[in-house]
């Protein structure tokens, strides 16, 4: 018997020893491994298209806010000035700018990088045919672009990584490179990308946001205009020597010149224009003018009069796309936009419908009532302010008791407040990344630049689109000679108007060099008139009326520059708070990120 | 030897006899109670003997060494230097006695543990004078229960008998002037002279010594006497007659080292957190490793949403069968390897023992409201408003104007002009009134019990209700319990032992709005419902919260854990000295939860439905996993007697495999018809939503312990475990573990002895240096670079489209990296002194984490987060003490004890750059990564203040000294910054020093590390964690009183509630009214209230003022107890009858200064669900 016994646990033991490898060699169960991937274009196919989740957009990036971080809180067109508010940037426009230890703007982007990165190297590694995953590659190239112009803008020069590094890589240690070698990066990428990527049309409906090969070209047109204006007009201030300071200036071989990149940026946004694959988004006959509105709340057939879906947008070119059901944007669009208010500078950016600004145009009211203001304007004030709702403000409905301008609605859900059509979070209109009418503006703007001048011709085939849309009359050579115009400024207050709080007041200001001068200003809202100019705030002896108490405005009145000669308006922001540098037309680096690569120099001035 | 001159009478056939039950009874008792094998007592009831030409004294002592037998001669007439030859195999006692002493004429009697008493024939009182009768009785153990296989002798004889199975005894031919001596094996001995008495009714108490304890160890057992490591037990009296179902709840303070922390008293919801001697590691807080009756219990972590986490399976069992707790601290955790770093918790639950024996026990609490969220009232809000505008130069009359805050301070309910929702009601909004009274709960339990010499058995059942506070809806936890523990031993050398358990968890709660939405978010000015009995929508109709509205009608969420546990373990004696131990246990736990929230419409104050409702989409999800644990086990163990030296040795290995899979899915639309599943909700495939899940992991290991004795005076314990583990890379999977301890009982030493230190009974002074391992934050495939899945919108109508992603963008785990090892020493003492009255431990300990795994900080162009590696070291140091005393005072008996702990470390290493912050700094939890190498896990980095700005040039000087280039943190706080906000600092705010004088204010300094206005103000961990506890017995009466708490442990509560007006819109801290900086209070405790949550975080955040000690003492625990006499309750047949008052929770003090319960933790969020005080009347019935 216990002989017996002893066999037995002595075989047990031998036993339990034979199945070790049960217990200690395991493989997940519920994920497959990299190393079984990239195998098929499907798989390629699957990896590129989550990068589209990462474009910034309502939901933005991963653990990064969202585009109410970049669409123009605090700049010299909005009246929203506070800090800490939705945006975030509420401090940026007045330069107070503290230096970050951690910048998720940093991290997160370099994280996507990576994965551009991850996928061309797997395509490198790839045994079947390239042609297979082309398209793929060729979006993988398109995103890493895309990724290093966001820092671009941002940072100016940074640390340029195309391979997918790993903790032993040296590169982690590399300096910063110069913004000429990331814009070089940058469009080697994109003519890459453009070379491969499909056409619109090619494109299956059930495709549509995928990058096409005028996404691409467009996007092209944007950095080089970009790049093209900053280096006319910024130069080399923020550069820094790239030893104790800066990216540096170092250009790489064959670096294009400004005139060439210019020439390229009007041939890409001519080759998008010229597609047939792309339109305004113009129903102004059946949208009371409003097409500015509608564009941007496109979310269901519900979300307009005439019942319009997403697939009568052409205007997109390229869209991050959302759905009420199965995306979402978990950001309160509406709420936010609300806030987004415009200033007296932008409010006045507005046209008469004759194409003169509002100091110049014989049809502009003035301030006497609050109803003159919106009389014989640019269809997009209406659009913006007014809303779908159209109504004019009969004079005694605005009443200055804390507000200080009107609310923006641009991107707001239609009946919002009324049936509730979208509930905050769940508004899912398709956000714009870019759209026809900007390679339009990029067309008109690169022409300028390249030529300083531009024909009638072009501007018709471009600028002149978008005021039509707006139904103000034609930018012509005749126009603004005959009413002293400079057309770079008409085309530079096209942008303003059009692409309002579209992410790129900021960038243009500072491409344009002249960001100190504009965002320094008194930021201003209601004109309150005075003594020798009765409002409806103000009666002419100069005192305040019942709609209008002083006491809620800390910071008082000043007499600004307005459509109707020097008039008292309210002041917002004053001047004397604002200190917007050259210096702050790039972030600081994150100083953890340096504390980490000592060869990571800072930005010029944020020592 | 010691040698006395009293004489005895030899009375061998008796004593034969008697012993002979003795052994069976011991062997029993010691197998049966102590889930033993391969007891070491239970094998020197037998001994073995080889020897030729020793002298008796050699043979003696060996006997003495291997057993727990004492020698004791009477009489220097017998020569114990005779030499003598003996072979004997497991022969008993008496017929080694026999064989050595042959035909020597001496005669042996038993005494208290095993004291033999040698003594020649013919001595000591031959006729014993006085009046002969017979005496009898019963003897009975502490609870009451009868107490067979007593030994029971005439004093100075052998003469005696042990008691029946009925604990009753019969002796005869007694004289009057006899003293019985009734002795057991760990039971205090009693001796009684006989008097006129006739009938001995005897209660036996338990050993004060302990000495003898045997101590579940892991994978084996031990006798407290020997042991070189640092085991605490926790009895099973510890843990009876509280009003308490989860046995972890009534370990807190129990016993020094382990600290255990609750954030709740919710039932089922209480955020348990357990820590054995401090932190270990800067992955998070590493918890013991839980090993049931010889089995770690199933880790069913991986559920994300599981009730309890990875406790539940000893959560929920049932306090009643727990026969004793370990708790292993030090290196001895190490035969446990890679799961051992943050100590092990060993329970072991009782068996049957005896006659066969019911026990049953219930109690009934009331649940009272103790500390309460601060949070104001209306009057308190409507106050703090109006304090926090009076020196604004912009007010914000955020939800009303001025008057109508003055009316809500007079108390004035009624209809006011809002800020944005036009004229509403607004009135007193008491959610605590509305929502919560005190509740009932009940606890019960039954056991059968009962040994036969080849069996034993016990059954138990128990059934609780637990509920929380809340009126408006059912929110607590139901727990079954069954259990049957079998043993059977099949042949002499061949024992079955069976452990079957079920248990099961149902934890019901409201949907929602229990937490920040119950009385913190919003304003207290929404009562619940209208005058019409409707729910009211605050905010007027912009509203969608109403907590008493939600927890009513708005759904339930349901979890349940349904546990079966199955243990069969057979040892089998192969040869002599050998053993052979194989078990196997299965544990298989099934999680579900059910989750569903109701639409629930509101309306206004005069009957109109509201915009809002609760619960705007209605759904329902069901979330289900299953993990079934194996785990094998073969050990062989060997002991062995050489002379003085004394072996032990057990080997074996173990297999473990835990397997686990999930399933979720979620509709929306479900309507409130009463059917509450995923089939009565239409499948909309849009918003529809499932996923699915497997994981697994196994460890292979071997382990082994030698223990050796000499003389029980130097002790020698090694124990090491080889670990495998699927969680790394071939080559990186085995790791070994090792401990050795060393131990010296200065008290058996003859130079103590001969010191005669009357005072000093025991000592023993005790060193560990071993290593174990760490898996925590360790993936089950860190390994493995996996792909992750998901969609992505695209399409004209949008329809979502696949996408993958590389996980971590393929940085995986490195496959070098391997575990965390922690190098633990432990040195201490243990002392029992005044005839163990006193005794006492102190042990002092050092723990290295080195190689710890840490998310090394690389440059973000890496574009990942990088894998863990092995790239850190922390240090641990911390102390222990307790001290028990325990004594008579005329019929009381009473007991002190004392115990307290304190556990310090120290990053000494982190690679990666360090990165300072305001706040907490070494957060194993933050994702803002601050780090700093020489500083503790979770340091408090805190801005250095000087007091408040007097005056308007106060603050100007401090503005025009410290505003250099615009930057550092004032410059968010310039004047009158734009827009209509106005966060400019005034008198009364808080002047932060610029500590590195560069000439601003940043926590940050320069970008450099070691710069910056922080400084460094301690630790967040519990400092001096102690319990006290309080007990005496009189009669029937019995009384305890338990008090645990802290003496230091820093917090800076954070999220809404933090401080006045963190956020405009909420409700505020009450707690802050009054004790803010005025004109009239410039000297106040804490600076301006404002309405500019900007300026407060200058104001508060992060100030040096605003960490509080959370120092507390609280009566944990408070019974009195009746024991019916059992004179009494003999007649009804019952056995013991016990009636109590149990409380819990009943008492504090503490120095927290806003307001928050202890306990509670440092979030203000999610906390405002009061704690409970328990107050609780109980029975114990045995019979």
């Amino acid at each position: 018997m216990k002989k017996l016994v002893m066999i037995i646990a002595v075989g047990l033991a031998f036993l339990g020893e034979a199945c070790r490898n049960d217990y200690l060699d395991l493989k997940p169960q519920d994920k497959i491994t990299e190393a079984a991937y990239f195998k098929t274009p499907e798989q390629f196919k699957a990896a590129t298209t989550d990068m589209y989740k990462k474009l910034l957009s309502w939901s933005g990036q991963d653990q990064m806010g969202n585009i109410f971080a970049f669409n123009g809180y605090g700049s010299d067109l909005c009246s929203n000035q506070s800090e800490g508010s939705e945006g975030g940037q509420g401090g940026y426009g007045r330069g107070n700018i503290t230096v970050p230890a951690i910048d998720n703007y940093w991290n997160n982007v370099y994280e996507y990088i990576h994965t551009a990165n991850l996928i061309l190297e797997k395509a490198d590694a790839y045994d079947g045919e390239m042609s297979e995953i082309k398209q793929y590659v060729a979006e993988a190239k398109f995103f890493r672009a895309w990724h290093y112009f966001f820092l671009l803008k941002r940072y100016g020069g940074v640390p340029i990584v195309t391979t997918a590094l790993t903790i032993e890589s040296p590169e982690l240690y590399a300096p910063r490179n110069s913004r000429y070698e990331v814009t070089s990066q940058i469009l080697k990428d994109l003519s890459d990308a453009i070379a491969e990527l499909p056409l619109e049309t090619a494109i299956p409906a059930d495709e549509k946001g995928r990058v096409s090969k005028y996404g691409a070209e467009a996007f092209k047109a944007r950095v080089e205009l970009y790049e093209a204006t900053w280096e006319k007009y910024v130069g080399t201030t923020t550069d820094g020597d790239g030893t104790s300071e800066g990216a540096g200036s170092a250009k790489p071989d064959g670096y294009p010149s400004i005139d060439v990149m210019l020439q390229d940026a009007a041939a890409n946004a001519k080759d998008v224009m010229s597609s047939g694959s792309y339109e305004l988004w113009n129903h102004n006959a059946d949208l009371n003018n409003r097409s500015n509105f509608w564009l941007f709340t496109i979310d269901g057939t519900g979300s307009n009069p005439l019942g319009l879906d997403k697939s009568s947008n052409h205007e997109f070119v390229l869209q991050s796309v959302y759905d009420y059901t199965i995306r979402q944007s978990k950001v309160q669009i509406t709420r936010n936009y609300w806030k987004l208010g415009f200033s007296r500078k932008m409010l006045d950016l507005f046209l008469c419908t004759d194409g003169l600004p509002v100091d110049k145009s014989p049809l502009f009211k003035g301030y006497h009532s609050v109803t003159d203001e919106f009389s014989n304007r640019d269809y997009r004030m209406i659009s913006y302010i007014l809303g779908a709702d159209g109504t004019i403000p009969q004079p005694g409905s605005i009443d200055l008791t804390g507000g200080a301008s009107y609310g923006n609605l641009k991107f707001t859900s239609w009946n919002f407040t009324v049936t509730s059509y979208r509930p905050d979070n769940t508004e899912s209109p398709n956000y714009p990344q870019i759209r026809l009418a900007e390679v339009y503006l990029i067309y008109a703007e690169a022409l300028y630049e390249k030529d300083g001048s531009i024909s009638d011709e072009d501007l018709n085939s471009s600028i002149n689109k978008v005021r039509a849309r707006a139904g103000v009359a034609p930018l012509t050579n005749e126009l603004a000679s005959a009413n002293g115009l400079d057309i770079l400024h008409e085309i530079r207050r096209e942008r303003a108007l059009e692409l309002y709080s579209e992410d790129n007041r900021f960038d243009d200001l500072k491409r344009w060099g002249i960001a100190e001068q504009e965002l320094n200003k008194d930021v201003c809202g209601y004109v309150v008139g005075g003594e020798s100019y009765p409002t409806e705030f103000k009666d002419a002896s100069g005192e305040p009326t019942d709609l209008y108490d002083p006491s809620k405005y800390l910071n008082g009145e000043k007499e600004v520059q307005t459509g109707a000669g020097m008039l008292d308006a309210l002041v917002i922001s004053p001047a004397e708070n604002r200190n917007f540098q050259r210096k702050n037309y790039l972030y600081p680096v994150p100083t953890s990120q340096i504390n980490l690569n000592r060869k990571l120099t800072q930005n010029p001035g944020y020592n | 030897m010691k040698k006395n001159s009293k004489l005895g009478r030899f009375v061998h056939p008796h004593v034969r006899k008697l012993w002979l039950i003795m052994r069976i009874t011991t062997f029993l008792l010691l197998a049966i109670s102590l889930s033993l094998s391969a007891s070491v007592y239970s094998q020197t009831t037998r001994l073995s003997l080889d020897y030729s030409n020793a002298t008796i004294r050699e043979v003696l002592r060996n006997i003495e060494d291997q057993s727990t037998f004492k020698f004791l001669l009477q009489d220097e007439r017998i020569n114990i230097d005779q030499r003598i030859d003996i072979q004997m195999d497991q022969a008993d006692i008496y017929s080694i006695l026999d064989k050595i002493f042959g035909d020597k004429s001496v005669s042996y009697t038993v005494t208290d543990k095993n004291l033999i008493i040698i003594k020649p024939l013919g001595s000591g009182k031959s006729n014993p004078v006085g009046q002969v009768k017979t005496v009898s009785g019963q003897v009975k153990d502490e609870s009451g229960g009868p107490l067979p296989g007593v030994t029971v002798v005439i004093k100075g004889t052998t003469k005696g008998t042990i008691t029946n199975s009925d604990g009753n005894f019969n002796i005869t031919d007694v004289s009057s002037e006899d003293v019985l001596v009734f002795s057991f094996v760990g039971l205090k001995t009693q001796e009684l002279p006989v008097g006129s008495k006739t009938v001995f009714n005897v209660t036996m108490e338990e050993s004060s010594i302990g000495l003898s304890e045997v101590v579940a160890v892991g994978y084996g057992t031990q006798k407290r006497a020997t042991l070189t490591g640092s085991v605490e037990t926790i009895p099973a009296e510890k843990l009876e007659s509280r009003a308490v179902t989860n046995p972890v709840l009534a370990l807190q303070g129990a016993t020094p080292g382990l600290v255990i922390s609750r954030t709740s008293s919710r039932p089922g919801n209480e955020n348990i957190d357990m820590q054995i001697r401090g932190a270990s590691s800067i992955s998070g807080n590493v918890q013991p490793l839980i090993v049931i009756d010889g089995v770690p219990m199933i880790d069913a972590s991986q559920s994300t949403t599981s009730v309890k986490g990875n406790g539940n399976a000893f959560f929920d069992m049932n306090s009643d069968d727990i026969e004793s707790i370990s708790v292993l601290k030090d290196g001895m955790a190490a035969i446990y390897g890679s799961r051992a770093a943050g100590g092990v918790i060993l329970v072991t639950t009782k068996r049957g023992k005896g006659k066969m024996k019911v026990d049953i026990g219930s109690t009934i609490r009331l649940n009272t409201m103790g500390i309460r969220t601060p949070s104001a009232n209306m009057q308190e809000y409507a106050k703090m408003f109006l304090a926090a505008n009076a020196e604004e130069p912009t007010p914000t009359w955020w939800f009303a104007d001025k008057d109508v805050m003055e009316k809500l301070v007079q108390g004035e309910s009624g209809f006011y002009p809002t800020a944005h929702w036009g004229t509403m009601y607004i009135g007193q909004g008491d959610r605590y009134t509305e929502m919560f009274q005190p509740r009932l709960s009940n606890q019960n339990n039954i056991s059968v019990s009962g040994a036969t010499d080849k069996t034993n058995f016990r059954i138990s059942g128990a059934y609780a209700n637990n509920q929380g506070n809340l009126a408006t809806a059912y929110d607590g936890q139901k727990q079954y319990n069954l259990r049957l523990n079998y043993d059977y031993q099949i042949t002499n050398g061949i024992k079955l032992t069976s452990n079957i358990s079920y248990q099961k968890d149902k934890t019901s709660s409201p949907s929602g709005g229990l937490g920040f939405s119950l009385v913190s978010q919003d304003p207290p000015l929404f009562p619940a419902k209208n005058p019409y009995g409707q729910w009211l929508s605050n905010f007027h109709n912009a509203g969608n919260r109403n907590a008493a509205a939600l927890t009513t009608d708005g759904g339930r969420d349901n979890k349940e854990n349904d546990m079966i546990r199955v243990d069969l373990k057979t040892t089998i004696k192969l040869i002599k000295d050998l053993q052979f131990e194989g078990s196997a246990s299965w544990q298989s736990n099934q999680y579900r939860r059910d989750l569903y929230k109701l639409k629930v419409p509101l309306y206004e104050w005069d009957g109109t439905p509201a915009a809002g409702a609760l619960n705007n989409t209605p759904s329902i999800s069901a979330e289900s996993d299953n993990t079934f644990y194996q785990n094998y086990t073969a050990l062989l163990r060997y002991t062995k007697v050489v002379g003085n030296h004394r072996f032990g040795i057990m080997t074996g290995l173990t297999a473990e495999h835990n397997q686990w899979k999930g399933l979720y899915a979620y509709r929306e639309g479900i309507t409130n018809n009463g059917v509450y599943d995923l089939n009565a909700v239409p499948l909309d495939k849009a918003t529809s939503n499932n996923s699915g899940g497997q994981d697994q992991w196994g460890l292979y290991s071997y382990l082994a312990r030698i223990n050796y004795s000499f003389k029980d005076k130097y002790l020698l314990d090694v124990l090491g475990r080889s670990d495998g583990s699927s969680r790394f890379a071939a080559g990186s999977k085995v790791s070994n573990f090792y401990n050795v301890g060393v131990g010296w009982v200065l008290t058996n030493e003859n130079f103590i002895k001969n010191l005669n230190l009357s005072f000093l009974d025991y000592m023993k002074l005790k060193g560990s240096v071993g290593e174990t391992g760490l898996q925590s934050g360790i993936g089950t495939f860190d390994y493995y670079s996996v792909i992750d899945f998901s969609s992505v919108a695209l399409g004209v109508s949008p329809a979502a489209v696949s996408s993958s992603s590389v996980h971590n963008n393929g940085l995986s785990m490195n496959p070098t990296t391997t575990w965390e090892r922690v190098k633990m020493m432990n040195a201490g003492v243990e002392m029992h002194l005044f005839q163990n009255r006193l005794m006492g431990e102190f042990n002092y300990y050092k723990k290295q984490n080195d190689g710890m795994l840490i998310n090394v900080t690389y440059p973000s162009v890496l574009g990942a987060s990088a894998p863990k590696s092995n790239s850190g070291v922390l240090d641990v140091h911390g102390w222990e003490v307790s001290l028990n005393w325990q004594d008579k005072i005329g019929k009381v008996t009473y007991t002190i004890g004392a115990n307290m702990s304190d556990s310090r470390n120290e990053l000494k290493k982190y690679a990666g750059a360090e990165t300072i912050a305001a706040g907490l700094v070494n957060d194993p939890g933050s994702s803002s990564g601050a780090w700093k190498v020489g500083y503790p896990v979770n340091s408090w980095f805190m801005y250095q203040t000087d007091g408040y700005f007097k005056d308007e040039a106060d603050v100007d000087a401090y503005y025009n000294k410290y505003t250099s280039n615009n930057v550092g943190e004032l410059s968010g706080y310039e004047p009158a910054s734009g827009g209509n906000t106005y966060q400019g600092l005034r008198p009364g705010d808080t002047k932060k020093v610029d500590l590195d004088g560069n000439g601003y204010i940043s926590a940050l300094g320069n970008g450099t590390s070691d710069k910056g206005d922080v400084k460094f103000m301690g630790d967040a961990a519990k400092h001096y964690v102690f319990g006290l506890n309080f007990g005496a017995k009189f009669k029937g009466f019995d009384f305890t009183a338990f008090f645990q708490g802290q003496l230091q442990n820093y917090i800076q509560r954070s999220d809404a509630l933090a401080y006045p007006f963190v956020v405009i819109y909420t409700n505020q801290n009450a707690a802050f009214l009054g004790k803010t900086w005025t004109q009239d209070n410039p000297n106040a405790e804490f600076p301006r209230m404002s309405v500019n949550n900007i300026r407060n975080r200058w104001n508060y955040q992060n100030n040096d003022f605003m960490l509080q000690n959370n120092k507390y003492i609280r009566l944990k625990s408070l019974i009195i107890g009746y024991t019916v006499p059992s004179q009494l309750t003999e007649r009804v047949k019952i056995d013991k009858l016990r009636v109590y008052f149990s409380g819990n929770d009943l008492w504090e003090a503490t120095t927290l200064k806003d307001g928050y319960d202890p306990e509670q933790g440092v979030s203000s969020n999610n906390s405002g669900y009061p704690f409970m005080r328990t107050w609780a009347l109980g029975l114990n019935v045995s019979f």
